[in-house]
C-alpha cells in the first residue's frame, strides 16, 4: 500500500515539472493571443465608467453587447492574424509535449530520442490525426445537413435523436483517434523514428486493449471537464467573485487547467508503463 | 413577419413560471367592418401533385370617390415562378428563407368574368406583366371594359390553378405538409382618392389589402388535418375527400395548411376559440405556446382593442417546414422552434407572442405594409417588448453562456449594426437591405417608443397607441394618424424627436467630453463637466457625479443646444461623471461615451475569461 502510495507521489512528482512548462508556455502564449480583447477594452471606454467589470456583466447585458458592437471591427480585423498565432500555438505545444514525454521515457528507461526527429514525426502525426477528424467532421455534418431532407416525413424527434446518436458515434471514433495518437506519440518519443512501424504497433496495441484503453481515455478526459465546469460553478457560487473578479477567475481557471495538463500527464505516464511491462 | 426578431430569437433563455394570465378584456368596439372586397372561393388540393384548383367569386365595392376603369390582381404566387422574378432577383430573398427552389410554383387564372358588365370576359385584357417589369407577373392590371362609379359593385367569376411551390417564404410543400399563403388571385386595394395602392411582391415588402368577408371552402384528402383563417362553419366528408368551409369576416387576407400528421389542441383563451396545430412530439412546446397565449390575448386585448374574430387558428410546422414558421394572416398565426427547444429556451413563447401581436398591428390595423412597414413591424416590436417585459421580466430575454441579456440590449445590437441613418418612416423597398430594414423597421422604432416611455411616460405611450388602435380598428392607419394620436398623450417636444426620427432619420449621442478640476477660493476645488449632444434629437437627460470623497449628486439637463457645462464647487473634486445612468434614451448612437473618470481602468475580468477561454480551445485542439 506504502509502495503504491510513494509510487503515486513519485509519479505526480515527475509530471510536476513538465506540466508547470507546459502551463506556462501556454499562459505566455494565450496571453499573446487574447491581447485583442484587452485592447479592446481600453480602447471601448468602459474603463471611465464606475466599476466597469460589474458593468459589463450586468444583468441585461447592455454594456457588454455595446462594447462588442463598438469594437467588433477592430476584433474581427485581429482573426486573421490571431488565427494565424493560434495555429502556431497549437504546433509550438508540440515543444511541452515533447519535454513530457521526454522525462516519462527516461524515468520508464526508455530513453529519449533526439529532439528534431521526433518533433517531425509528433508534427506529422497531429496533422494525420486533424485530417482524419476533419474527413469524419464533414461525413457527420452532410449527415446532419441533409439528414432531415433524407429523412422526409419522420417524425422530428426520431431524426434528432439519431442525429444525437450519429454525435456520441464521432465523438467515440475522436476518442478512440485520440488515444491512437497518444500511442504513436509514446512510441515515437522513446524509439527510433520508423513511423510506419511506429503507427503499426501502436494500432496492434490499441486492437489488444482497445476497448480498456478507451475507457481509461475517456475518464480522464471526462475529469478534465469536469475540473472546468467545477471551476465555472465555483467561480459563479462565490456571490463576490461571479464573472466580475479577475483574480479569482485566473486562479480558478489557472487550477482547473493545471488539473487537465495533470490528467493529460497522468494518461500518457499510463501508456508510458504499460509499455514498460 | 419577422426575419430580424427570428435572429434574436435564436438564443437560449431562462425558463421562469409564467404569471397566472390577466382578465378577459370587455368593450364595446366594433367587431366587423364594412366588406369592401369579399370572396366566395372553393378549392380543391391535389395533395399528390400539390395542386390548388380554385374557383368562386370576387365582390368588390368602389368605395373611392372616383370612376374606376381599372382593377389591379396581385397574383403573388407568381412571384415563385422562377428565379427572374422580382421576388427571387432580390438577393434580401435569402434572409427571408428564399433558397432558389427544386420545384417552381405560379398562378394561372383560366377564367375572370364581369358579371355587371354583361359578363365581359376580361382575361384577355389581363396584362401579362407587372407594370414595367416584364419578368415579373404578380401585380397585373385589368382593364374594364366600363367604369364602375363611387359605390358600384362588380362581381368577378374566377376559377384558377395554384401550382404550389416548394416551400419557399411561408409558401409551398415539403412532403404532404402544404401551406397556402398567397394562393388566389387578390385585389389590390383602392384608396380614397381612386389610386390603386398596387406593387409587387419583392423580399422586403408584404401586403395590403381591403377588408372583405371570406367564405372559403377548402377540399382535401380525408385524412388531411387543416388549419385556416376564420372559423368552420360546416363540413362534409364524401368520396375520400373533406369539404371544409370556413367563414372568415371583416378580414384582408385569407391563408390555410394541411397535413396529415397535424395533432390537434382546442381551447377558449379570452372568449376566443384558439385551434392549435403542431407535429407530432411537439407536446411541450404545443402547453408553451397556449399559456402564452393565455397571457397574450387578454394582454394585447386590454391595450389595444379586444380581439374580435371567434376563432385563432395557430400553426407550428414540422421540422422540415420551418420556413412556413414566423407570419401572420388575419386569425391565423404561424409560429417555430424545435420539439426540444421549449425544454431550454423561451423561443416559441417569443414567436407566438410577436406573430399574435399582428392580429393588431396589421390585422386590425391594415396599414400599407409596403410603403410603411415600421406601421405594423415597428409598433408591433415595441407591443412585444411591452408584452414580454410583462410576462418574462425585464432582463430574462436570453441567456447565452449563462449571461442574461433583456429585449433592449439585443434590440439596441441590431439596431447599432445598420449600415446607414435612414428613416423609419420609408417604404420597405427603399431599404438597401433586410438587414438594414430589420435593424430600422423593427428595432429602432421599438426603441424609439421605448425611448418615449422612459422619457415622456411609458402610460403616456400606452394611452397613446390604445387611441390610435382603437380608432384605426378595422383602418387603414398612416403616420399622421398614429402621431394624431400620441399628440393627444405625449408633450410637443417629444412629438419632434418621433417626427424627426421616423421621417428624418436623425438620431442623437450624448457624450461627456470633459471633466476637469482646479483650485477654487476658500480652500475649495471647482470642477467643470461637459455634456455634449451630437445629433438632431433632443431629449432631458440626468447626469450623475460623484465627488473624490465619495458624495453623489444629479444634475438635470433638458438637452438643448450642443452641450451644457456643469460647474460644482466643493471640498472635494469631482472624479466621475455619467450621463443618462438609467439609460432612458435607448436611441443613444454610443452609451461608451456617456461617462468620464479622473481614474478610469481597464476591466480585466473579460481579459481573464478571454485568456481562459483559448486555453480551453488549445486544449481540444492540441494533443
Amino acid at each position: 500500500m506504502m509502495a503504491q502510495q510513494d509510487s503515486a507521489r513519485a509519479r505526480l512528482r515527475a509530471l510536476l515539472g513538465p506540466v508547470l512548462i507546459w502551463q506556462l508556455f501556454e499562459l505566455f502564449a494565450y496571453g499573446l493571443l487574447a491581447l485583442p480583447v484587452a485592447t479592446a477594452l481600453s480602447r471601448s471606454g468602459i474603463g471611465r465608467f464606475p466599476d466597469p467589470a460589474q458593468r459589463l456583466f450586468s444583468d441585461g447585458g447592455l454594456w457588454l453587447l455595446e462594447l462588442i458592437h463598438q469594437q467588433r471591427s477592430q476584433l474581427l480585423a485581429s482573426v486573421r492574424s490571431v488565427g494565424l498565432l493560434f495555429a502556431c500555438v497549437v504546433v509550438a505545444a508540440l515543444l511541452p509535449e515533447w519535454w513530457l514525454l521526454r522525462r516519462l521515457g527516461l524515468r520508464y528507461g526508455r530513453g529519449a530520442q533526439p529532439l528534431r526527429p521526433v518533433l517531425a514525426q509528433l508534427g506529422a502525426l497531429t496533422l494525420a490525426l486533424w485530417l482524419l477528424r476533419g474527413a469524419t467532421l464533414t461525413l457527420f455534418v452532410l449527415l446532419a445537413v441533409h439528414g432531415p431532407r433524407l429523412a422526409g416525413l419522420r417524425e422530428d424527434r426520431l431524426l434528432d435523436l439519431t442525429l444525437l446518436f450519429a454525435l456520441a458515434l464521432w465523438l467515440l471514433l475522436q476518442l478512440v483517434l485520440s488515444v491512437l495518437r497518444d500511442l504513436t506519440a509514446v512510441r515515437i518519443a522513446v524509439r527510433s523514428p520508423a513511423p510506419f512501424d511506429t503507427v503499426r504497433r501502436a494500432l496492434r496495441a490499441l486492437s489488444a486493449g482497445g476497448l480498456r484503453l478507451t475507457l481509461r481515455a475517456g475518464v480522464y478526459r471526462a475529469l478534465a471537464l469536469a475540473t472546468l465546469l467545477g471551476g465555472e460553478l465555483l467561480l459563479l457560487s462565490l456571490p463576490w467573485a461571479g464573472l466580475t473578479d479577475a483574480a479569482a477567475g485566473f486562479l480558478v481557471h489557472q487550477g482547473a487547467l493545471f488539473a487537465r495538463l495533470m490528467l493529460h500527464g497522468l494518461w500518457l505516464s499510463e501508456l508510458m508503463a504499460a509499455r514498460d511491462r | 413577419m419577422d426575419a430580424a426578431v427570428r435572429s434574436l430569437l435564436l438564443v437560449s433563455c431562462a425558463r421562469t413560471e409564467l404569471p397566472p394570465p390577466g382578465p378577459t378584456p370587455v368593450d364595446d368596439l366594433p367587431r366587423s367592418t364594412r366588406p369592401i372586397a369579399s370572396y366566395t372561393l372553393r378549392a380543391e388540393l391535389d395533395a399528390a401533385e400539390h395542386v390548388i384548383h380554385g374557383s368562386g367569386e370576387i365582390r368588390w365595392v368602389n368605395a373611392s370617390a372616383q370612376p374606376v376603369q381599372e382593377l389591379y390582381l396581385h397574383l403573388y404566387l407568381n412571384a415563385f415562378e422562377g428565379p427572374h422574378t422580382l421576388l427571387f432577383r432580390n438577393p434580401a430573398r435569402r434572409a427571408r428563407g428564399g433558397a432558389v427552389s427544386r420545384r417552381w410554383g405560379h398562378i394561372q387564372i383560366d377564367r375572370i368574368v364581369a358579371r355587371q358588365l354583361a359578363d365581359a370576359d376580361l382575361l384577355p385584357a389581363l396584362e401579362p406583366h407587372s407594370p414595367g417589369d416584364p419578368q415579373d407577373g404578380t401585380d397585373r392590371r385589368l382593364p374594364l371594359p366600363a367604369p364602375i362609379a363611387p359605390g358600384e359593385s362588380l362581381t368577378l367569376d374566377v376559377s384558377w390553378t395554384s401550382v404550389l411551390p416548394e416551400l419557399s417564404i411561408r409558401t409551398g410543400f415539403v412532403g404532404d405538409f402544404h401551406f397556402a399563403g398567397q394562393w388566389f388571385p387578390k385585389l389590390a386595394r383602392l384608396e380614397p382618392d381612386g389610386q390603386w395602392a398596387h406593387f409587387p411582391f419583392d423580399a422586403l415588402s408584404e401586403f395590403y389589402a381591403d377588408y372583405g368577408d371570406y367564405d372559403v371552402t377548402l377540399d382535401v384528402p380525408e385524412q388531411m388535418v387543416v388549419g385556416a383563417s376564420g372559423h368552420l362553419a360546416s363540413e362534409q366528408r364524401a368520396a375520400g375527400r373533406r369539404a371544409l368551409r370556413y367563414r372568415a369576416d371583416s378580414v384582408h387576407d385569407f391563408a390555410w395548411t394541411a397535413w396529415s400528421r397535424f395533432r390537434q389542441r382546442e381551447e377558449q383563451i379570452a372568449g376566443t376559440a384558439v385551434h392549435l396545430l403542431y407535429p407530432p412530439g411537439y407536446e411541450h412546446d404545443a402547453d408553451a405556446t397556449l399559456a402564452v397565449l393565455r397571457r397574450a390575448l387578454p394582454h394585447y386585448g386590454a391595450r389595444y382593442g379586444s380581439y374580435p374574430y371567434p376563432d385563432l387558428t395557430v400553426v407550428h410546422p414540422p421540422a422540415m417546414a420551418f420556413e412556413a414558421g414566423g407570419m401572420e394572416y388575419p386569425s391565423l398565426i404561424t409560429t417555430g422552434g424545435l420539439w426540444h427547444e421549449s425544454y431550454w429556451s423561451r423561443a416559441v413563447e417569443y414567436v407566438t407572442v410577436h406573430e399574435l401581436g399582428h392580429q393588431w398591428f396589421y390585422g386590425l390595423l391594415g396599414s400599407n405594409e409596403h410603403r410603411w412597414p415600421f406601421l405594423d413591424e415597428g409598433l408591433n416590436s415595441y407591443a412585444e417588448s411591452v408584452a414580454l417585459r410583462e410576462f418574462f421580466g425585464a432582463t430574462a430575454s436570453a441567456t447565452p453562456l449563462g449571461i442574461q441579456l433583456s429585449g433592449e440590449a439585443l434590440r439596441r445590437y441590431v439596431m447599432l449594426s445598420r449600415s446607414a441613418q435612414l428613416p423609419i418612416a420609408l417604404k420597405a423597398t427603399e431599404y438597401p437591405s433586410l438587414r438594414d430594414l430589420g435593424s430600422i423597421v423593427y428595432q429602432r422604432t421599438a426603441l424609439l417608443f421605448q425611448t418615449l416611455a422612459n422619457v415622456y411616460g411609458e402610460a403616456q405611450v400606452a394611452e397613446g397607441l390604445r387611441r390610435y388602435a382603437v380608432r384605426q380598428r378595422f383602418g387603414h392607419p398612416t403616420p399622421d394618424d398614429l402621431l394624431a394620436a400620441l399628440a393627444e398623450t405625449l408633450p410637443p417636444a417629444a412629438l419632434d424627436n418621433a417626427r424627426a426620427a421616423l421621417f428624418d432619420g436623425h438620431g442623437v449621442n450624448y457624450l461627456l467630453s470633459q471633466l476637469e478640476s482646479a483650485p477654487a477660493e476658500g480652500g475649495l476645488v471647482e470642477s467643470r463637466v461637459r455634456v455634449q449632444r451630437q445629433g438632431e434629437l433632443q431629449f432631458p437627460v440626468t447626469i450623475a457625479l460623484r465627488s473624490a470623497a465619495g458624495e453623489q449628486r444629479t444634475e438635470d439637463w433638458d438637452g438643448a443646444g450642443p452641450f451644457h457645462d456643469f460647474i460644482v464647487r466643493g471640498p472635494s473634486p469631482i472624479v466621475s461623471a455619467l450621463v443618462d445612468p438609467e439609460v432612458r434614451v435607448l436611441l443613444d448612437d454610443n452609451l461608451l461615451d456617456n461617462a468620464a473618470s479622473a481614474e478610469p481602468s481597464v476591466p480585466l475580468a473579460p481579459y481573464e475569461r478571454s485568456l481562459a477561454a483559448l486555453q480551453w480551445l488549445g486544449g481540444l485542439l492540441g494533443p
